[in-house]
């Protein structure tokens, strides 16, 4: 999904390098440089979002809910049942256009930013039951 | 009690009458200098005007205000009335007061006054006072303070509660003291060993440098940073001047300000974690800073100049700090016991200088961070307050095998991290992390209750304040109970328990009425507390309370009717009696309102162990109790779903017969059971086929429970004294006789199936006698027992066979076990049975004629007359001679039978008696029928004899026996028989007056009083004389 926004994106800067070469606003090889940076921007993109992509990973245990994610920067959360106070489940348009959904886990601290992105909707949808079944059994609140 | 409540405010009282002034200090002021270049000028232009016109607007208004608003203390609320135009009254109950602070605005200090400000329970409403004279404002304080203390006392119950862990009593709060408080020296030092009176120093002398250096045009553009400065540190002064930490009920209550005086409370249960704040500055004067991240307050800081809301102390010395750290933790957790290992060594390339400062590590209790080369900042968290963990590594950190750990808390200043540690370390450090929390979380869910509000006590071990699962789950079963569903559900939200220990969960079983729009907007205004469910209507409470303990949380469950409410410390004192007594189940003492009936005999006192089913529960078979939830789960104990009425009697006794201990409070009342005006409850209005029908399904559910015998017998007694029974009463009578046959028919189905022998004897001879007769299929003498009960006819007692029987229609012919009388209070009915109408002497001989209306004819073989003698033969001196074998002298010296006949209806034709009006009622209030008259003769000749020549009293007295059953009644009359009546004998040992005397309670008393011979009627004497010839 992250790709499509990336090519859509390229399109339409390589679309705006093109209209500033034609105007004849900027020199030529500028113009050309531009859209190679472009080009070469939007590769390198596309391999990270790939390799980002395949980072992500989330295991369901007894107690709680591992989320790992991030391929320069990595991240491990840990997020106890008992902690979570909702669950949410978001979908764009594009989300929807590829079937996948985006799922949200709050807990009363702001720095968990744990969230999934890019599950299947229904997968989405029984994580969240499942997660708020869990965390009402296990709730502990703050 | 202080004097405080001695001085109460009764009538009401009225705020400073300079409240308006105060209040419209800055309009004036804003008024003043707005036009004040117009005024000195004389002109008064259109601005001026409006403004004046706003100023006298304003007072007035001030005034009207001033006028209107009042205030009264009573014993148990406060009330405030406010408001010109739209009138408020509004009413703070003394016993839900959480904190009262007194603020002083800057103007108001001017004028001497304050604000009051009061907290309240629940904290979504509160009241305040503006202005009062500071006097009266902390008087007022103080009475109010005092009164809460008093009520809170009075209402807590008076059974104690041994095993409640400690601290969990908000009512025994200690009274507030002050434990910390900001050194004014301290204060000033702090700020001027501060980066910011460095930088400015420094800043200052560059610029003073420059401006001697290049003129002093160069300083101009700088000043307004300097004035900054200064206004920046006279707005930290002025907001931390007077900082004082006092312990409350509520919680840690913080005082400060110069100008505008600032109150403050925490509470402990809110504290997630604090962070102790040493500039380097500081460290050298051993100096530090507290600071506390509480949910909900988010983010304060420094950085607007202000003081920030989670500062707890500005500065203090370190050990003062870490001693306010360790209280706000929960009391016996040290932040600075924490083991805090350094980061490695490879740490260097990233951290060359703040490396040596950092550090992290766990302790049983907490997990703590540090960090900062210059400011030195320690982060601590309890692992119960930890709420996620996240570990993180940048490129550079893993080319190092580097690793950090957060761990995440609400917003707030507190961050515990553990920045560069080896990955592997970090790793086991957050696995290990993860057991601890958990471990204090389940911790925290299991034993921390009632931690809330409570001063953290130095004896209790680490009261966890971790809100957890619910202490009780209320279940609502709602079916078409509007109005009276508000009452019920605000009832709920008034418990005094709180809504972090209670949860709501109401099922609106279709109503049609708009409860499930007043459940919704209940849920709406209170969120977390109430849960509603919707569904189809199912025609009974069963499959609603089935679906609310399904979702049911709690510790225990609560079962309310929708149209009922509850005291609102309710739930608070049953939860703890409960702990206390480990109590599996509990109720309190149900009041009737609005006209209904709620037997009281359960609710004579508390007990605490009640066993069933031999005890008066039979007769408290209603659900509204209080079970715990674990026993019901334990044995699947649900209601059955084919009952429309009378589902809970099944549950409750599945429940009884589980529970180890059954307690009562009987204290005060819990619960308010309503009695609705459209009955439209369906106990009600459902006819009596399906009610008979339901409880026969109630009774059969019973007796798959309890085996037969006598557990079962005690059980199912009930439902045939009262359910049974109930429906064989005077609207019987007006029944069709088809629809008599039928109830007979169904009432006798029953008995076959349930009335056991055991079931028989635990029956009043009423009810016995018409079950019988209903099994039996005898309509005419059932109807006849009917009427006789309608028509109230007397029941007479005969005593018989070794038996008392109670002559009800029917006795003689029908079996005589069916009158055996085994519950009836025998006493009490002989005590009105029988009613002297006349006493005559004959001779030495008494002759009682009595009216015996509650006495059968029947009763004459078991009834005799007894004279006993009585105390109080007094000798010379006045004194009671007092035997030492007093209990002997209490054996009947003379002992005669006594003779019954059916009662005529009239009587007392006795000599020397006036004869009484045939149509005056008897005792019984109504013409004697099936009674007896009785005639008893008690003669003292025997007795003459003894102990010659002195005073004798005896008490006469009927005796009744009934096999082992013995009853020993004095024989009383009513006040018209004439007293003293008395007459002369001679015996050989001398002249007597004998005395029938009605004494005192109407008891008849026999006196034998010596006469001297001299005053003696000559002709008396005479007559003894011829007497005493005539037989030789």
């Amino acid at each position: 999904m992250r790709r499509t926004l990336l090519a859509v994106v390229t399109v339409v800067a390589l679309l705006a390098v093109g209209a500033v070469g034609w105007l004849g606003l900027l020199p030529r090889g500028l113009v050309a440089v531009a859209a190679a940076l472009v080009v070469t921007l939007a590769a390198s993109g596309w391999w990270l979002v790939g390799r980002n992509a395949r980072r992500w990973g989330y295991a369901e245990r007894d107690e709680d809910l591992y989320i790992t994610r991030g391929a320069l920067f990595r991240t491990l959360v840990v997020v106890p049942y008992g902690r979570m106070q909702f669950v949410d489940v978001q979908a764009g348009p594009l989300d929807r256009a590829y079937g996948i959904a985006r799922i949200q886990l709050h807990t009363a601290s702001p720095g968990t930013s744990a969230h999934i992105p890019g599950l299947p909707a229904e997968d989405a949808a029984r994580l969240r039951d499942r997660l708020t079944s869990l965390g009402q059994a296990q709730a502990a609140g703050l | 009690v202080t004097d405080g409540l001695d001085h109460a405010v009764r009538p009401p009282k009225r705020l400073s009458p300079l409240t308006p002034v105060v209040r419209g200090g800055v309009l004036v002021a804003a008024a003043a200098f707005a036009s004040f270049d117009s005024l000195v000028s004389g002109e008064v232009g259109p601005f001026g005007i409006i403004l004046l016109a706003v100023l006298l607007g304003g007072f007035v208004f001030g005034y009207a205000s001033w006028l209107r608003t009042r205030y009264w203390i009573t014993d148990d609320e406060l009330r405030i009335d406010t408001g010109v135009l739209y009138h408020q009254s509004r009413r703070i109950r003394i016993d839900r007061l959480q904190g009262i602070d007194i603020v002083q605005p800057f103007i108001a200090r001017l004028f001497g006054l304050a604000e009051l400000k009061i907290d309240v329970a629940g904290g979504d409403r509160e009241g305040s006072l503006a202005y009062l004279p500071l006097a009266e404002a902390h008087q007022v304080r103080e009475v109010l303070l005092a009164r809460r203390d008093a009520v809170r006392r009075s209402a807590a119950p008076a059974t104690g509660k041994p095993d409640a862990p400690a601290g969990a009593d908000p009512a025994w709060a200690p009274p507030d003291h002050e434990i910390a408080r900001l050194d004014l020296p301290m204060l000033v030092g702090s700020m001027l060993l501060s980066m910011e009176t460095v930088g400015a120093v420094v800043g200052g002398v560059v610029v003073s440098v420059l401006a001697v250096t290049a003129g002093g045009a160069v300083a101009l553009p700088v000043l307004p940073v300097f004035a900054g400065f200064a206004l920046f540190q006279v707005r930290k002064f002025s907001a931390y001047y007077g900082f004082t930490v006092s312990q409350t009920s509520a919680g840690l209550q913080i005082r400060r300000g110069l100008l505008e005086r600032t109150t403050q409370t925490i509470a402990l249960s809110r504290v997630q974690g604090v962070l102790l704040s040493e500039p380097a500055l500081w460290r050298r004067m051993g100096w530090a800073k507290l600071d506390v991240a509480i949910a909900g307050y988010g983010s304060g800081s420094d950085s607007e100049g202000g003081p920030s809301a989670t500062t707890v102390m500005p500065v203090a010395s370190r050990a003062l700090v870490v001693q306010l750290a360790r209280h706000l933790l929960g009391g016996d957790v040290d932040p600075d016991a924490v083991p805090l290992a350094p980061p490695p060594r490879q740490t260097r390339w990233l951290d060359p200088f703040a490396r040596r400062f950092m550090g992290a590590g766990t302790s049983e209790e907490l997990i703590a961070s540090r960090e900062g080369w210059f400011t030195r900042r320690t982060h601590v968290v309890r692992h119960a307050r930890v709420q996620s963990l996240r570990l993180t590594q940048g490129p550079l950190e893993r080319r190092l095998g580097l690793a950090n750990l957060h761990v995440d808390s609400p917003p707030g200043p507190v961050h515990v991290l553990a920045r560069h540690r080896d990955a592997v370390e970090a790793r086991e450090l957050m696995e290990r992390e993860q057991a601890l929390a958990e471990s204090a979380r389940t911790a925290a869910a299991r034993y921390g209750r009632g931690v809330t509000e409570a001063a953290p006590d130095p004896a209790s071990p680490g009261a966890d304040p971790a809100p957890r699962t619910p202490d009780v789950t209320v279940i609502i079963p709602v079916y078409n109970t509007m109005p009276y569903l508000t009452a019920c559900l605000q009832s709920m939200v008034d418990q005094t328990i709180g809504a972090d220990r209670m949860e709501v969960v109401a099922v609106d079983d279709g109503s049609t009425d708009g409860s499930g729009k007043e459940l919704e907007r209940f849920a709406a205004d209170h969120p977390g507390l109430f849960t509603v469910l919707h569904q189809e209507n199912s025609g009974g409470p069963a499959s609603p309370c089935n679906r609310g303990l399904e979702v049911a949380r709690g510790r225990y469950v609560f079962f309310i009717g929708a149209d009922d409410y509850l005291a609102e410390n309710a739930l608070e004192k049953l939860v703890d009696a409960a702990d206390g007594w480990d109590s599996d189940v509990i109720w309190g003492k149900v009041e009737g309102v609005g006209g209904r009936g709620i037997s009281q005999l359960l609710f004579g006192s508390t007990e605490k162990d009640i066993p069933f089913p031999h005890s008066r529960l039979p007769y408290a078979l209603a659900n509204s109790k209080m079970f715990r939830r674990s026993m019901l789960e334990e044995h699947g104990i649900r209601y059955h779903l084919d009952l429309r009425v009378g589902s809970d009697q099944p549950f409750t006794v599945a429940a009884m017969l589980h529970a180890r201990r059954i307690s009562v409070l009987a204290d005060q009342t819990y619960y308010y059971g309503v009695r609705r005006e459209n009955a439209t409850n369906i106990t009600f209005s459902s006819g009596w086929q399906a009610r008979l029908e339901d409880i026969g399904t109630v009774m059969a559910h019973i007796a798959e429970l309890v085996p037969p015998g006598p557990d079962r017998d005690q059980i199912l007694h009930r439902h045939f004294k009262w359910e049974l029974t109930n429906r064989l009463r005077a609207d019987f009578l007006d029944l069709a006789e088809d629809d008599q046959r039928a109830l007979m028919a169904l009432v006798r189905g029953l008995a076959e199936e349930h009335l056991t022998d055991g079931v028989s004897a635990k029956l009043p001879v009423g009810a016995r006698l018409r079950l019988r007769l209903a099994q039996a299929g005898r309509l005419e003498e059932l109807r006849a027992v009917v009427a006789a009960e309608r028509d109230r006819l007397p029941a007479p007692l005969a005593f018989r066979d070794g038996r008392v029987l109670l002559a009800l229609p029917g006795y003689g012919d029908l079996e005589e076990d069916w009158f055996e009388s085994r519950t009836e209070n025998v006493v009490e009915r002989l005590e009105a049975a029988v009613v002297v109408t006349s006493l005559a002497w004959r001779g030495t001989v008494l002759h009682v004629e009595a009216a015996g209306a509650g006495l059968h004819p029947d009763s004459a073989e078991a009834t005799s007359a007894v004279l006993r003698p009585l105390p109080g033969n007094r000798r010379p001196g006045g004194a009671v001679r007092r035997s030492a074998k007093g209990q002997a002298r209490r054996r009947p010296v003379l002992r005669s039978a006594v003779a019954l006949s059916p009662a005529t209806a009239l009587r007392g034709l006795g000599t020397g008696l006036r004869p009484r009006d045939a149509d005056a009622p008897t005792a019984t209030g109504r013409p004697a029928q099936g009674g007896a008259d009785l005639h008893a003769a008690y003669d003292v000749g025997d007795l003459l004899g003894r102990a010659p020549g002195k005073r004798r009293r005896w008490s006469a007295r009927l005796v009744f026996e009934a096999g082992p059953r013995v009853f020993d009644l004095p024989l009383v009359a009513e006040a018209e028989v004439p007293h003293d009546t008395a007459t002369l004998v001679r015996t050989d040992a001398g002249w007597y007056r004998l005395v029938a005397r009605v004494g005192q309670h109407g008891r008849i008393v026999l006196v034998r009083q010596p006469v001297p011979v001299e005053e003696v009627p000559r002709r008396e004497r005479l007559r003894a004389k011829i007497s005493r010839l005539g037989p030789r």
